[in-house]
């Protein structure tokens, strides 16, 4: 079953194109990685879906519906939730309280504060952050305040998780951590996208991978395809790497 | 008749452009909303009603001395106060630079006291007359200084190797700073601008209508209007956008009445934010993009 | 949930509750400018501090509110606190209806042109001759009763105003609707994707806002009986507010109130002393605060007291 159709999907600032004819389609319940060398138009397409910026051509599909005229937080109680490239806690509140937030406004949407501590409590059991949780998420390093923004994403019951580059600047040691986490949320039931630049993360856990290049899909497969897939190959390293198959 | 009020509008326009030139230039550079640019302003009336009314010095020779010691005014503050917070958050340096409003004109009360001041020389009242308008000779010189400090100003930014640099600075800090420029210095001289630029608007002003310390916040509110209107740190712009406001507000005074000048300005400025925010001729800078 | 802090607290509020029986007219009049000060510096934390949208031009709210009151009491008679739910209610209605387009601004051209609408409202009054007296200003019907009595009434007043504005702001820092607040504060792109409707909140926050101070200005208006566009839309209000709220934190409840007593006693006690230069005072102690304080008294000195500190936050935000 499809979760997520791009269709055509165009985006262009005045006369720049980002992204140009992107069409693919994310299956229910699939880990999908997009890769693409820096500029490829990414988190572009993430903040497409996520509906910040309006979608200059072509359509977005979402269980069935078009959501190009929807408002974020349209989106948000539709079921999709994403995470940012420079984490962003929310001051002033506690990593409990954080991540509660993400209980009371995304598709939960609950109203109890009994209920949205619980469903908070249970994400961050589930991202190992449950020990800090009345700690101020400012003092937290790097590695767990990715964590917590996962967690508040979790916490607002999504079918779709939009990644962005959360892999970026982890040890490897954390990096493992966070695949593990990442599986154990599709185990769940959650649709994952993930933007990623770290090969070796997103080629692990990814069940397909699109790759974008100067805001063109150019290659869509298996991960094993992928990485010998002749145009990719050129796209990151240049001509002069690329074989002919 | 609307022709005079037309050439009323353009002449005052002309006053509100250098006011206005030396806060966009500023802002646009340094991100810097200066609360406190009228008051500066009045600084430089000051000088000129004292340099006047004791030196005997005609007004429009005191132009220059009003610009340097702003000049160096204006420096000093942003060296040693602005340049310290300049990173924070905006609203810190609005606060900030009204801090400073608020010091000047309690300051100019005190000692130079609330009483309306005016400049008049020998020269005052005589105008000329032609299509049946009539054109105040002094009005029409400030006009044309006007008009030539911004052409300057122009010039300076656009062919000069500092103009440039203070250019740089405005549209990406970080790439400026990787060239040598040393964006402390730069902000420094800008404000410098900025305020010597007051100061002699501040001068002109002395020569055109009554002043008193009171009327700071409404010159930095003309200012920052025309900023608005002409795109932050646009030189053609502040020029436009002063005509633009000068030119509105003689029209509503007659058409409306006096006492709705304000909400018409602040209406239009307000329309302007939401529908095109880099002002008539903008682009977006540093300043604008950054936060 | 009593904790030290709530009966602190309590017992603050105790003590100002019995002090007009203690202490001289003199000091029950500075006491209610303080607690006027604390009420619209509270009030106004809800937008400023709360949600980050900084409008420095609140107080415009304060001058529609202490007309509201004026016109109210004297054309149409109205005995005073029936007029403070109009207050109230204008001061939302008019937030409401000017957040649609101003609220979209960020940053400092949110605070400008609030600036703007507070000049472009106190504009409007003043033109409003027939109705609010313009430039001559509107005196209000004197209150009935004993000197004493009366300093009272109005230190019970608005102490009553202040801690309502508390309260509500507790109230706010305690629900669902405070997070999200406090959310778009820090990100609001962040904020809308996690479900926010961030449009509707922040019109919702500038709304209540508007009527505590509001409110707040009906008071004032009662208290000094006569009011005059000049004073009651601008002047200094707009920077005291703002400095109150700076000094004493604008993410906590009571911050702002504490920022309020601070400087409105410092203010007093130079006023007294040096009439002449206290607008200087002030402007200097601005600057000061901005740069030696940027995050309040109690954030910089949380460890303890020292000058290094003073310094250090010099240099953080330094080119």
């Amino acid at each position: 079953m499809v979760i997520l159709e791009a269709k055509n999907v165009a985006k262009s600032y005045g006369g720049l194109k980002v992204l140009t004819d992107v069409n693919f389609d994310v299956k229910k319940g699939e880990i999908l990685g997009i890769i693409g060398p820096n500029g490829a138009g990414k988190t572009t397409f993430m903040n497409l879906v996520s509906r910040l910026t309006p979608i200059t051509g072509g359509v977005i599909v979402y269980k069935g519906e078009i959501i190009n005229d929807k408002k974020p937080y349209e989106i948000a109680k539709m079921g999709i939730a994403r995470t940012f490239q420079v984490v962003k806690p929310f001051g002033g509140l506690s990593v409990l309280e954080n991540v509660m937030v993400g209980a009371f406004y995304g598709k939960n949407n609950v109203s109890s504060k009994v209920e949205a501590a619980r469903i908070a409590e249970e994400a961050l059991h589930i991202v190992g952050l449950a020990d800090v949780k009345n700690k101020d998420p400012r003092i937290l390093p790097l590695a767990k305040r990715k964590k917590l923004e996962v967690a508040r994403a979790l916490a607002m019951g999504p079918e779709l998780l939009l990644l962005d580059e959360v892999m970026a600047g982890l040890s490897v040691k954390e990096l493992d951590d966070m695949m593990k986490e990442i599986i154990k949320l599709k185990e769940k039931g959650i649709t994952i996208i993930a933007i990623e630049h770290v090969m070796k993360a997103i080629m692990g856990i990814s069940d397909r991978i699109v790759v974008l290049h100067l805001g063109r899909k150019i290659a869509e497969g298996k991960p094993e395809d992928i990485v010998r897939n002749h145009e990719v190959i050129e796209a990151y390293l240049g001509s002069k790497y690329a074989k002919k198959e | 008749m609307i022709l005079q009020i037309l050439i009323n509008g353009i002449l005052l326009g002309g006053f509100y452009a250098l006011i206005g030139v030396g806060f966009s230039l500023v802002w646009g550079v340094t991100n810097i909303i200066n609360l406190a640019h009228g008051a500066i302003a009045l600084l430089g009336s000051y000088i000129t009603y004292y340099m006047f009314q004791n030196l005997h010095l005609d007004p429009f020779l005191s132009l220059p001395f009003s610009f340097i010691l702003l000049f160096i005014f204006g420096y000093l503050i942003q060296r040693y106060i602005m340049n310290y917070v300049v990173k924070a958050q905006i609203f810190m340096l609005l606060i900030l630079t009204f801090g400073i409003e608020i010091f000047l004109v309690n300051f100019m009360t005190t000692f130079f006291s609330a009483d309306f001041r005016s400049v008049t020389p020998t020269y005052a009242g005589s105008s000329m007359e032609f299509a049946g308008v009539v054109v105040p000779y002094i009005r029409f010189v400030v006009f044309v200084i006007c008009l030539v400090v911004t052409i300057i100003m122009g010039l300076f930014l656009e062919k000069t190797w500092i103009g440039k640099a203070i250019r740089a600075t405005s549209l990406d800090l970080e790439a400026a700073m990787m060239t040598g420029i040393s964006p402390r210095k730069i902000y420094s001289l800008t404000f410098a601008l900025g305020s010597g630029l007051a100061g002699l608007a501040g001068s002109l002003l002395s020569l055109t209508q009554a002043f008193s310390p009171n009327i700071a916040g409404g010159l930095t509110l003309r200012a920052f209007i025309v900023a608005i209107l002409g795109g932050l740190g646009r030189v053609e712009g502040a020029f436009l956008g002063g005509v633009m406001l000068g030119i509105i507000e003689t029209l509503s005074s007659f058409y409306i009445g006096e006492g709705y000048k304000n909400a018409i300005a602040f209406g239009l400025m307000v329309f302007m934010l939401i529908v095109k925010p880099s002002g008539l001729l903008g682009r977006k800078y540093y300043a604008e993009v950054k936060h | 949930m009593i904790n030290k802090k709530f009966l602190f607290f309590l017992l603050f509020v105790i003590v100002l509750v019995l002090l007009p029986f203690f202490v001289s007219g003199y000091w029950l009049r500075v006491l209610t400018q303080t607690f006027l000060f604390g009420a619209i510096a509270t009030g106004s934390n809800i937008i400023i501090g709360f949600t980050g949208y900084p409008a420095f031009g609140n107080i415009a709210f304060f001058g529609i509110g202490a007309y509201v009151t004026g016109v109210l009491t004297t054309k149409y008679s109205m005995p005073f606190f029936a007029t403070l739910p109009f207050c109230a209610l204008t001061g939302i209605i008019i937030a409401s209806l000017l957040g649609i387009p101003i609220l979209r601004l960020k940053g400092h051209y949110f605070a400008i042109a609030t600036v703007g609408v507070m000049e472009a409202i106190k504009e409007l009054i003043d033109n409003m001759t027939e109705l609010t007296g313009g430039g001559l200003g509107l005196t209000l019907p004197i209150m009935q009763g004993e000197p004493e009595y009366i300093y009272k009434f109005f230190y019970f007043v608005m102490l009553g105003s202040m801690l309502f504005s508390l309260l509500i702001l507790f109230i706010i820092s305690k629900i669902k609707q405070g997070y999200a607040l406090r959310a778009i504060r820090v990100d609001e792109d962040a904020a809308s994707v996690i479900g926010i409707n961030t449009p509707v909140y922040k019109t919702f926050s500038w709304a209540i806002s508007a009527g505590l101070v509001a409110i707040t200005g009906g008071i004032y208006a009662y208290w000094l009986s006569y009011i005059d566009p000049n004073t009651v839309f601008g002047g200094t209000y707009p920077v005291k507010m703002f400095a109150m709220i700076l000094l004493g934190g604008g993410t906590t409840v009571i911050g702002p109130m504490l920022g309020a007593f601070i400087l409105e006693l410092i203010s007093e006690i130079v006023w007294s002393k040096f009439i002449a230069i206290h607008g200087m005072v002030l402007g200097l102690l601005i600057i000061f605060i901005i740069l030696f304080l940027p995050k309040g008294l109690f954030e910089t000195f949380k460890g303890g007291f020292s000058f290094k500190k003073l310094l250090s936050n010099l240099r953080e935000n330094r080119l």
